[in-house]
């Protein structure tokens, strides 16, 4: 393994490579620190750009650009309350109440140290525990992958916010959209009504960009009000005193994230929350949080950015996104030629490790960057609205067309944004759609592969160990959220009835 | 005002999901595939998923309207920045072939910027022609995608 980490920094640190994740940093943290510009809106803007790269720069700008945005959230939070990504909701909390109490230099200092220990945690787990899987995952034959795929998709009932009867749909519909284009396994089309342009299949990067940029543009168009921002950062940067007693919250944090993060479909937001939840249960002073105390602000940012190590496991292991970000960096290997999967740890280890090492390397670029150039960040949330909207859908426009020079592109994704813009009002989640569609085709190809295996028996998805396990799992993630619900009825019930 | 866009936007996908399973009889299949499964059976069980789960979400939303949100009235001037967003944007989808990619570009940054309710001539006139020249220094001198170069963009380069 040492050897395989070796070749990795030896390709990261090629000039070229380490100027990718030096950009995708950057970027990341700018797009981060920009309310309404998550690290999902842009992956997929700066995904068009990695078409003309090498696998190693084009993968490793996506994965330092989202840990990047993953902690540039927390400056908009921390400075005007508004946080940038969502899995920086939580830092508000504690983050703006510092920085109306003139520690905001201390909030945005805790915020990237917490976030830079947070994601290099979880790139040590990832470099461990990735291997392993892929291991395990090679025994995987098409049921086991039907299975696995079915449980990925399960879990966005869980994703995001919302109701989970609509992340479900939103699930199937993606799904559907996967099925449109030439049958993978027949060559026959399928409701293409007669287009061309549509026997290729609809391509999710144009998807992706209408979904969660052009869509954002939209609803911003209608509900944009200007705030008055204040980035001015006062207060100095924490000391190593006031640090060093959040080293437990922080380490507790960066395992829960890092847990959560390698579960399919959840991600830093779930993480935050948990993150947050946690640390004020363990507190001593649980009364304090919501106050203004940097362990507000250090247990969210630890667990938001040990996620995104987290999500890379089941997504460079199984092909199966860890979120919603992961699923468009999933989109980004397989236009450069990769199928992400236990495969690529065997045939392609230096691609592999040299992925973990840009993971790596990012953490510390942020944690670097962020700490010698809060002051120039800050600014970047007074960029105005009106400016920034139409270069955002430049972005759009060029990155849809530019993946294979094809206006239908640019009309996928302004359909797409149109769609997402209208389910959005009816509380509708673009997330799960992207993972549907991603999954999509893996979905369909392994179930109907195993049929013809197996002279369509069905029972072989429940009598191979793995598989049954993943379609239980897949039971419980479907079936969680109301068996929740109604625990939480009864306990209330209860309740109510002691008060009595 | 009060909608109830959930039991709207259910019955849209139900209609939308029945009449793709309509065209569903549409695709080819193989005469002699046997008892394989083939390309019609999962798009099918898909769309009956589809519409087994909004069936379920209509009656939720009917049932219970009150957990619905009371849709607020957009105010006139966000309606008009609304629409106008949305009609150039679509506008773009056809000039981008018709006027050449560049132009296209440096309309709707200038389209924007007005319905957005900018007035100064300075943003105006530095906005479009900078996003523009970046946008064909990035995506054309520097990564070599090739836009399509319309009745405009033919007679600059």
């Amino acid at each position: 393994m040492f050897e395989l980490i070796m070749l990795g920094v030896e390709a990261i640190f090629q000039p070229a490579n380490f100027l990718a994740v030096l950009i995708g940093v950057v970027s990341g943290m700018t797009i981060g620190a920009l309310p309404g510009l998550s690290a999902t809106m842009g992956a997929a803007l700066i995904v068009p750009f990695t078409f003309f790269m090498d696998p190693i720069p084009a993968i490793g700008m996506l994965s330092a650009l989202y840990c990047g945005a993953t902690y540039g959230g927390s400056i908009s939070a921390i400075l005007v309350n508004t946080p940038g990504t969502p899995a920086a909701a939580v830092t508000t909390l504690d983050g703006y109440e510092l920085s109306k109490q003139g520690h905001a230099g201390k909030a945005l200092g805790t915020a990237v140290i917490a976030s830079g220990f947070g994601g290099l945690f979880s790139v040590v787990v990832l470099i461990f525990i990735a291997p392993q899987v892929a291991n395990v995952a090679l025994r995987f034959a098409d049921p086991e992958y039907f299975s696995l795929a079915i449980f990925g998709v399960s879990m966005v009932a869980n994703i995001s916010s919302g109701n989970e009867l609509k992340n479900m749909i939103g699930g199937f519909i993606g799904i559907f959209l996967a099925t449109v284009g030439m049958d993978a396994l027949t060559g026959f089309p399928r409701f293409t009504f007669g287009s061309v342009n549509m026997t290729s299949g609809i391509s999710f990067i144009p998807v992706m960009i209408g979904l969660f940029a052009a869509a954002e543009i939209f609803r911003q168009a209608e509900s944009y009000v200007k705030n008055d921002t204040n980035t001015a950062i006062s207060g100095l940067l924490p000391s190593f005193k006031e640090i060093w007693p959040l080293k437990w919250s922080i380490l507790r944090s960066a395992v829960i994230g890092t847990f959560v993060g390698i579960l399919p479909a959840e991600g830093g937001t779930v993480a935050s929350f948990i993150g947050y939840n946690e640390a004020k249960r363990w507190s001593k002073t649980p009364e304090k949080f919501g106050t203004g105390l940097l362990e507000g602000v250090a247990a969210p940012e630890t667990a938001n950015n040990a996620a995104t190590g987290g999500a890379m496991v089941p997504t460079l292991t199984l092909g199966i996104p860890g979120s919603s970000t992961t699923a468009v960096i999933l989109g980004g290997l397989m236009i450069q030629g990769l199928r992400p999967g236990p495969l690529l740890f065997a045939t392609q280890p230096k691609f592999v490790y040299s992925i973990f090492v840009a993971m790596g390397l990012a953490n510390i670029l942020f944690l670097v960057v962020g700490l010698v150039g809060a002051k120039g960040f800050a600014q970047v949330t007074r960029i105005p609205i009106y400016i920034l909207n139409p270069i955002v859908m430049v972005l759009c426009l060029i990155g849809s067309y530019s993946l294979s020079n094809n206006v239908a592109d640019v009309w996928i994704m302004l359909i797409a944004g149109l769609v997402g813009f209208v389910i959005k009002k009816a509380g509708f989640s673009p997330a799960p759609i992207v993972l549907g569609l991603v999954l999509g085709e893996l979905i369909e190809t392994s179930f109907r592969r195993a049929m013809l295996i197996f002279d369509n028996n069905a029972l072989v998805f429940f009598t191979r160990p793995f598989s049954a396990i993943f379609l239980g799992l897949a039971l419980v993630s479907v079936l969680w959220p109301f068996i929740h619900k109604t625990i939480k009825h009864h306990r209330e019930a209860n309740n109510i009835e002691e008060s009595f | 005002m009060k909608k109830n866009p959930t039991l709207f936007t259910a019955l849209i996908f139900i209609l939308i999901a029945c009449l793709l399973f309509g065209s569903t009889f549409m695709i080819q299949e193989s005469k002699n595939q046997g008892n394989r499964l083939g390309p019609r059976f999962f798009p099918r069980l898909i769309l009956l998923l589809i519409v087994m789960f909004n069936l379920i979400l209509a009656y939720q939303a009917y049932r219970y309207p009150e957990e619905q949100k009371k849709v607020k009235k957009v105010p006139d001037e966000k309606r008009k920045r609304f629409i106008g967003t949305i009609v150039i944007s679509v506008l773009v989808g056809f000039s981008f072939t018709l006027l050449g990619g560049f132009t296209t570009i440096f309309f709707f940054v200038l389209s924007f910027l007005i319905i957005w309710g900018q007035r100064k001539l300075k943003v105006l006139f530095l906005t479009p022609t900078l996003v523009t020249l970046g946008a064909f220094l990035l995506f054309y001198k520097l990564l070599s995608v090739r836009m399509p170069k319309g009745i405009i963009d033919a007679l600059f380069y």
